[in-house]
């Protein structure tokens, strides 16, 4: 079985989830208390009549499955609709903000994997030492608190005692440091608990033995034959990391004040703006079945056994 | 081993390489921006931190306004200082006797910030305009036809008396747009890039981030408590930044990166205060904070009941846990309202001033009494239990709430509590699915009550045939203090029946930066005036 077959195949997979969470999302949406009509005419001055005719206009008077089947009659023919809120398209709105998340994204899931390794083989190899006891703790301390409160504390220290980085807002990419670095430190600890224990692992095993025996050199050792093993199920966890990312982002951008997509879907939850968010989680979805066919594809190369394997078994 | 010591060090060497060249080279970068952006921007340029980004920026298709909205467009006329109306595009206005001709003078030079004459026939467009898209269509709704005399004189004809007009002619939704712009591009585009004629001009609208305003060169206003009423010579461009989380909004003022705030934080109000480079100003709000109430559901259709909980609320107390940033109120407008009566809120004070005995007393005439010593009060076997609604996201609601329960329960009345959206709150009472509901207005003109206790207007559980008819003549009376004593007959009546149980009124504060000098926060709605405002190199 060929490996383009194997993504075709993971991605076709992908399709029924795509449908499966707008269906769930579009439910969750539509027994939500109150209504995007009722949201937006938030002044007083305005008789029911108002704001029962622009709840005809917008469609929202039809049942829940005749409002979800038109909404998919537009996607199918890739328009992403209207936005109750603000009137622009969806479509417009994403791009806008897309790339402020794709860099935070990016920038954080380096950080966090350049930082979880490195210190994952450090303590890994200096098991037992004073230095992997406190890399140890922090890492757990790192993982137990939420990243917006990182976030406040590093805002305070860097922002606004040491003024390096701006407060908020987006002014280049200075800006994406802090916001990066709170969304990247929970995620770091654990890429650097996985490290740890998948290299104490394989510098248990025979071959490792061998190697050493062999007299290869350290570093051919330890990066070619150790870490290449060691390093699989972290490069899994790269991938599933990237769109479990994007729920930080909500957070992150909404306190940086960051002109990104988690912030656009914050707002449009408040405001029950459901083109918005259907829109965005449409996105998030591919991203997530995108990503995922990408990990196992990475797999694959990396470990050939795998591919035979589950090519057999789907 | 030995191997294995040397190449730790390796790695721990390159990790500290890599912080210190991305550290030094983040901050080289940093420092050369803030040298570029730096010294002339904090003079010339105004810096505005929001918590929420405009819907849109044509004032005629958006549901609420905003800073934004405030600096693009300029309304015919303001509210002064003292709540008087004074000129602001208009030189000067006319009334007829029976109310129903509104005449404007404009000003020969009036223009748009895109340099188009602004003539009597083009605000005749915009207010049609306005009667078509706006969803608050029914503001106009009295404009029966406009007539344009000649270039520079326009003619509104009413269909009836219509004072409360004044209060939407006086906001930003009542300021022209170029219409003839929006016909061209479409309303789609003029909601994304309008046209008005207010101090400043949209340049540029970064989504999700900020907006910058530029000055409109041919601004010219005949607000007459202003020095300048040109465009003004200090201020170059406006910035104006959505931040939504309050604690970074306030960071950013504090590390003098914002001027101005808006939607500063009750929390935040008192160490504000105490900081020496800041500069609070305080505006009360036009409106009050109130429990709503069921007037149709058992047992609240008593009104010895209602009037048992409006006596029973200790106002003051509310006020010393909110750190004095609300009024205790007991009547339905507030000071900055127009048509407000100070004796109508005096004479409330003394109908319900906070007492005890006389709330037990009323619930026991209804036939209230705790039979069963439970600390409740019940009738016929049934305790008072109610169900009051408050909302998470308005934050004097949210702390006075179980304030409320535990005044209520040393009466007997038991108080469940459920927390929603202020939004949903509104909608549940809209549809009379609730039994009490702490909720708020803010609007100048008394006429916003025809739209919280006239049984058809606004549609909620109370009705009283004499309320709605004042209110309707309310609607119609131009003579100031005529229409103050038919709002203080309303008052009067409401304070019998107490649909409404009045709570507080809020304190509003907009926190600025104390380089900025000559800024004026205008009354109710804390609107900025900048015109003659400078901005000192700090």
């Amino acid at each position: 079985m060929g490996l383009l077959t194997y993504i075709t195949k993971k991605l076709l997979i992908g399709i029924p989830v795509i449908f499966g969470v707008t269906i769930i999302l579009f439910y969750i949406m539509y027994i939500l208390p109150g209504d995007p009509i009722q949201l937006l005419l938030s002044g007083e001055r305005v008789t029911p009549e108002r704001v029962e005719e622009l709840r005809r206009a917008w469609g929202l008077d039809q049942p829940v499955y005749v409002q979800y089947f038109y909404w998919l009659s537009r996607i199918i023919r890739g328009d992403l609709g209207i936005s109750i809120v603000t009137k622009q398209p969806v479509s417009l709105l994403i791009l806008q903000r897309l790339p402020y998340t794709l860099a935070l994204m990016l920038t954080s899931i380096l950080l966090s994997y350049v930082i979880g390794v490195l210190t994952g083989i450090i303590t890994a190899l200096k098991r037992g030492s004073l230095l992997d006891s406190i890399l140890s703790t922090s890492s757990i301390i790192c993982y137990s608190i939420p990243g917006f409160w990182f976030g406040l504390i590093l805002m305070l220290i860097f922002a606004y005692y040491l003024r390096l980085f701006p407060v908020s807002g987006y002014e280049g990419w200075h800006s994406l440091i802090l916001p990066a670095l709170s969304l990247a430190l929970p995620s770091s600890a654990y890429v650097m608990r996985l490290t740890r224990a998948e290299m104490i692992e394989v510098l248990g095993e025979d071959y490792i033995r061998t190697a050493w025996a062999k007299g290869l050199s350290k570093r051919r050792v330890l990066l070619v034959h150790a870490l290449r093993n060691a390093i699989i199920p972290v490069v899994t966890m790269f991938f599933l990391d990237l769109p479990w990312l994007m729920g930080g982002a909500v957070v992150i951008e909404t306190l940086f004040a960051l002109p990104g997509m988690g912030r656009l879907l914050y707002v449009s939850i408040l405001k029950q703006d459901y083109p918005v968010v259907q829109g965005i989680v449409l996105i998030i979805t591919i991203l997530t079945v995108v990503c995922n066919t990408l990990g196992d594809v990475v797999i694959a190369i990396l470990d050939p056994r795998i591919r035979f394997e589950r090519g057999r078994s789907v | 081993m030995r191997v294995k010591g040397i190449s730790s060090k390796l790695i721990v060497a390159i990790v500290i390489l890599i912080v210190i060249v991305a550290s030094v080279s983040a901050y080289f970068i940093y420092t050369s921006q803030r040298a570029q952006l730096g010294a002339p921007q904090l003079e010339r340029t105004l810096i505005i931190a929001i918590p929420e980004e405009p819907e849109g920026l044509d004032i005629q298709q958006v549901t609420w306004a905003n800073e934004v909205h405030g600096l693009i467009y300029q309304p015919l006329v303001i509210l002064g200082p003292n709540m008087s109306i004074v000129p602001d595009l208009a030189v000067s206005w006319e009334v007829s006797e029976d109310g129903t001709v509104i005449i404007f003078h404009l000003s020969k030079d009036a223009k748009f910030s895109n340099g188009d004459p602004l003539t009597a026939e083009v605000i005749k467009k915009s207010i049609e305009r306005y009667k078509t898209i706006s969803p608050y269509a029914e503001d106009f709704a009295d404009v029966e036809r406009i007539e344009v005399l000649d270039e520079y004189t326009v003619k509104l004809i009413l269909k009836r008396p219509a004072p409360y007009l004044w209060a939407v002619l006086v906001t930003v939704y009542g300021a022209p747009v170029n219409a003839n712009v929006a016909e061209k591009v479409g309303d789609a585009e003029f909601n994304r890039n309008p046209v008005g004629s207010g101090p400043y001009k949209l340049v540029e609208w970064v989504r999700g981030s900020h907006v910058v305003l530029e000055r409109n060169e041919y601004y010219k206003t005949n607000i007459p408590f202003v020095k300048n009423k040109g465009p003004n010579p200090y201020i170059d461009k406006v910035i104006i930044r959505f931040i939504p989380e309050d604690l970074t909004r306030i960071a950013e003022l504090e590390a003098g990166r914002v001027h101005i705030v808006r939607g500063v934080p009750l929390t935040e109000v008192k160490r504000l205060k105490e900081n020496p480079n800041i500069q609070l100003y305080e505006t009360l709000s036009p409106g009050i904070h109130y429990i709503m109430v069921n007037v149709l559901k058992e047992p609240l259709n008593d009104v010895r009941v209602r009037k048992a909980i409006m006596l029973a609320i200790n106002r003051d107390e509310i006020a010393t846990v909110l750190e004095g940033n609300v009024v205790p109120w007991y009547s339905f407008l507030s000071p900055t309202n127009l048509c407000f009566n100070k004796t109508v809120e005096e004479l409330a004070e003394k109908l319900y001033a906070y007492n005890l005995e006389k709330a037990r007393e009323l619930l026991k005439e209804a036939g209230w009494v705790d039979t069963d010593g439970d600390g409740i009060v019940d009738k016929n076997g049934v305790p008072l239990k109610l169900t009051l609604l408050s909302a998470v996201d308005d934050p004097a609601l949210k702390k006075a709430a179980p304030l409320i329960q535990a005044h209520l329960a040393k009466v007997g009345i038991a108080i469940e509590i459920k927390e929603y959206t202020y939004d949903y709150v509104r909608s549940l009472t809209r549809e009379w699915n609730f039994e009490l509901a702490l909720r708020r207005f803010s609007w100048a003109d008394p006429d916003i009550l025809i739209y919280l206790v006239h049984s058809e207007y606004g549609n909620y559980t109370y009705s009283n045939p004499e309320v709605d008819r004042l209110l309707e003549l309310g609607r119609g009376v131009v003579d100031m203090t005529e229409r103050t004593k038919v709002y203080s007959k309303v008052q009067e009546i409401l304070l019998e029946d107490l649909p409404l149980i009045p709570l507080f009124v809020l304190k509003e504060y907009t926190a600025v930066n104390k380089n900025v000098k000559g800024l004026i926060v205008l009354p109710p709605y804390g609107d900025l005036i900048i015109h003659d405002a400078w901005i000192e190199k700090g």
